[in-house]
């Protein structure tokens, strides 16, 4: 193990890694500080970047982004009561009313402690976890792996919105999407009508561009008169002080070692995600807590579990990404067409054939949460200035970043049509209250979902009970029925309760 | 929200019914020999799936219909004051697509300054600022993206200008002059 960590650590001599990650880094800030713009959107633009670095170089920066984006969302969050990123929304009511009654500065540099102290916990079980994961894995034939997967997109349908009948259909769009193209179990060309470039399928990273790009650009433009800047802030910050992070450093242990726990865990859930996480964290925070009523109303504690939390789970996002392919966030979506750009397939064999650079990532976890640190002071010492940017420049600025994007992919100008067409699809399917992340999830998992299935049937000459033959397949089986029948006893349990 | 799903709910429909038209008229299977699924199996699934879905929203709309004719009145209000939210998306849009139409035809530099210019003067900037900030937009992507990525954007006019400073004989060639 330690000569991996030697070989991992010698990619790092190579100084155009550490420029990627910080620039990355500052490019999460400014995303992340912009409501609206999520860190999702930031790392789709970047994606088609990675094309042209090595592996660590182009893997490392979506890592780093995502860290550094989730926390500078909560930096509009504590002055303006608006979350930059969906993951701050949990504290933000909190943390801006804290930020009312001390200083916003005080409660910033809290938030930047505990987003970089969850960071590093949930880096920390992603790179115990995932090894051990990927070796169980290994065993696995595509009996289990039809499971997981249907696992998977039953746990996003169920998490990501509230009406799982929205959730169902942005999956079945999206398998759609993923059946047009060569097919992957016989090579039959589906739904091509004669277009040479529909045949290698849907392009996933512009697809990504447009369904999480067009959206957000187009909420930005609603109020792009009335609202000149992204946000205009007349006070300042506030004093620099760190007395409150001694303070919540010594109090609140429990509520961090818990939250980052929690975090990780629900991060590691296929469509969750941080913002799912730091409000799973939050509420249970509220129940455990011995003052509950401050909550809502300015409580640090209800900050650092929220905050602890999101970042945690970006973390636990990359242990399914890693080990099955199967993301667990939207990020961590785009991350897997990144890593198969790259010639890497994302699964246990990954573990076995690359493990110096799968070593080198874990160990750019723990740098770009290190490095949050120095890039979040100075988010946060900047964040009046970074907020004035006018939305009449950033609209077309990111607009043609995405078309640009797009383009480098492949050299092609279809690309940028896809990239166009899934956007509306997207604002299409968002005005609808359809989650968009189930769609991408559907994209990535259809085919693996169709190829496990149909490679199943043929090897046991099509008898169905080859999906309950291994033990594992029916825990796994199990599983999916249980995720199926749970939002109905969540549902009757809620029911009984305000019987009562 | 009921119109919303009225909408919705056919937009599902016409979708699903799509694929499963192109589906059952092509030419490929749905079962391959022993009833083994076929390439067309799961299409042929996916779409009668969001046909279901799309009548179960427009069911669920008629079942609120009384409701929402007790709701007409604030969501006439509402699209009123939602006027300049449509207006600007659309401009947005429309325009976007229109963009992406002359990256070809005009080439990458010119169409990118074009809709920036346009778009930031819309938005409500002065000429001299939409015309700087879109110049500067330009010059990003020439360092970014053409020298140091070496990615190959269509030019066919800026192209032409410096083929003809370099080659002008084989240009009136290509011109058929």
């Amino acid at each position: 193990m330690l000569e991996f960590i030697f070989e991992a650590l010698k990619m790092f001599q190579n100084p155009v890694v550490i420029i990627v990650i910080i620039i990355a880094q500052l490019f999460g800030v400014f995303i992340g500080l912009t409501p609206g713009l999520t860190a999702t959107l930031a790392v789709a633009l970047l994606v088609p970047f990675s094309y042209f670095m090595d592996p660590l170089s182009g893997i490392g920066m979506i890592i780093a982004l995502e860290a550094v984006a989730i926390f500078a969302g909560d930096i509009p969050a504590v002055l303006f009561r608006i979350p930059g990123t969906p993951s701050s929304a949990a504290q933000t009511i909190d943390a801006y009313l804290l930020g009312r009654k001390k200083s916003p500065s005080e409660v910033l540099y809290v938030d930047l402690a505990f987003s970089t102290l969850g960071g590093i916990v949930g880096s920390l079980i992603l790179i115990f976890a995932a090894s051990l994961i990927a070796e169980f894995a290994s065993k696995f034939s595509t009996v289990e792996y039809f499971w997981l997967v249907v696992w998977g997109l039953s746990m996003a349908i169920i998490i990501s919105s509230e009406d799982p009948k929205k959730g169902f259909i942005g999956v079945l769009i999206g398998f759609l999407a993923a059946t047009i193209g060569i097919d992957y179990v016989y090579g039959f060309p589906r739904f091509t009508f004669g277009i040479i470039e529909v045949q290698k399928g849907i392009s996933f990273i512009p697809a990504m561009i447009g369904l999480f790009a067009i959206p957000e650009l187009v909420n930005l433009s609603k109020a792009v008169v009335e609202r000149k800047y992204i946000m205009e802030l007349k006070e300042g910050i506030g004093k620099t002080s760190f007395s409150l992070i001694r303070e919540s450093l010594g109090k609140y242990k429990s509520v961090f070692a818990r939250s980052s726990l929690l975090g990780t865990f629900v991060g590691a859930l296929p469509g969750a995600g941080a913002d799912i996480a730091a409000w799973i964290a939050y509420g249970l925070g509220k129940r455990l807590s011995k003052k509950p009523e401050e909550y809502g109303k300015g409580s640090l504690e209800g900050v650092v579990a929220a905050t602890s939390a999101n970042n945690a789970g970006l973390g636990g996002a990359w242990i399914p990404a890693l080990v099955f392919g199967i993301p667990g966030d939207s990020i961590t979506a785009i991350a897997i067409g990144a890593l198969m750009a790259q010639g890497l397939r994302p699964g246990p064999l990954l573990f076995q054939e690359n493990r110096v650079l799968i070593t080198a990532l874990f160990i750019t976890f723990i740098i770009a949460n290190i490095f949050l640190i120095f890039i979040g002071y100075l988010a946060i010492r900047a964040s009046s200035k970074l907020l004035k940017v006018p939305r009449n420049v950033l609209i077309p600025l990111i607009f043609v970043f995405c078309v640009v994007g797009a383009y480098s992919v492949n050299n092609s100008l279809f690309d940028v049509w896809i990239m166009f067409l899934f956007g509306v699809i997207g604002v299409l399917l968002s005005k609808w209250g359809v989650p968009l992340q189930t769609v991408v999830l559907a994209i990535i998992l259809g085919p693996m979902i169709e190829y496990n299935f149909t490679t199943s049937l043929m090897k046991s000459g099509m008898n169905i009970g080859v999906f309950f033959s291994r033990p594992i397949a029916v825990l796994l089986s199990i599983m999916v029925i249980f995720s199926w029948i749970l939002p109905s006893i969540l549902k009757r349990m809620k029911k009984v309760k305000e019987l009562k | 929200m009921n119109i919303k799903e009225f909408i919705g709910g056919c937009g599902i429909i016409a979708v699903g019914s799509f694929f499963l038209y192109a589906s059952l008229t092509s030419n490929l299977p749905i079962f391959m020999a022993a009833n083994i699924p076929g390439p067309m199996f799961f299409p042929v699934i996916l779409s009668s799936l969001l046909i279901i879905l799309g009548f179960t929203s427009l069911l669920q709309t008629a079942k609120n219909m009384k409701e929402m004719g007790k709701e007409l009145p604030r969501i006439k209000i509402r699209y009123l004051t939602l006027h300049n939210h449509i207006k600007y998306p659309s401009i947005f849009l429309i325009l976007s697509g229109i963009y992406i139409y002359s990256f070809p035809t005009i080439g990458c530099i010119l169409s990118t300054f074009l809709y920036s210019v346009i778009l930031q003067r819309i938005f409500g900037r002065k000429w001299r600022d939409a015309v700087l900030i879109s110049l500067g937009i330009i010059v990003i992507i020439y360092i970014l993206f053409i020298r140091v990525l070496r990615v190959v954007f269509p030019e066919p006019i800026i192209g032409d200008i410096i083929y003809l400073y370099y080659f002008s004989p084989l240009l009136l060639l290509k011109w058929g002059i």
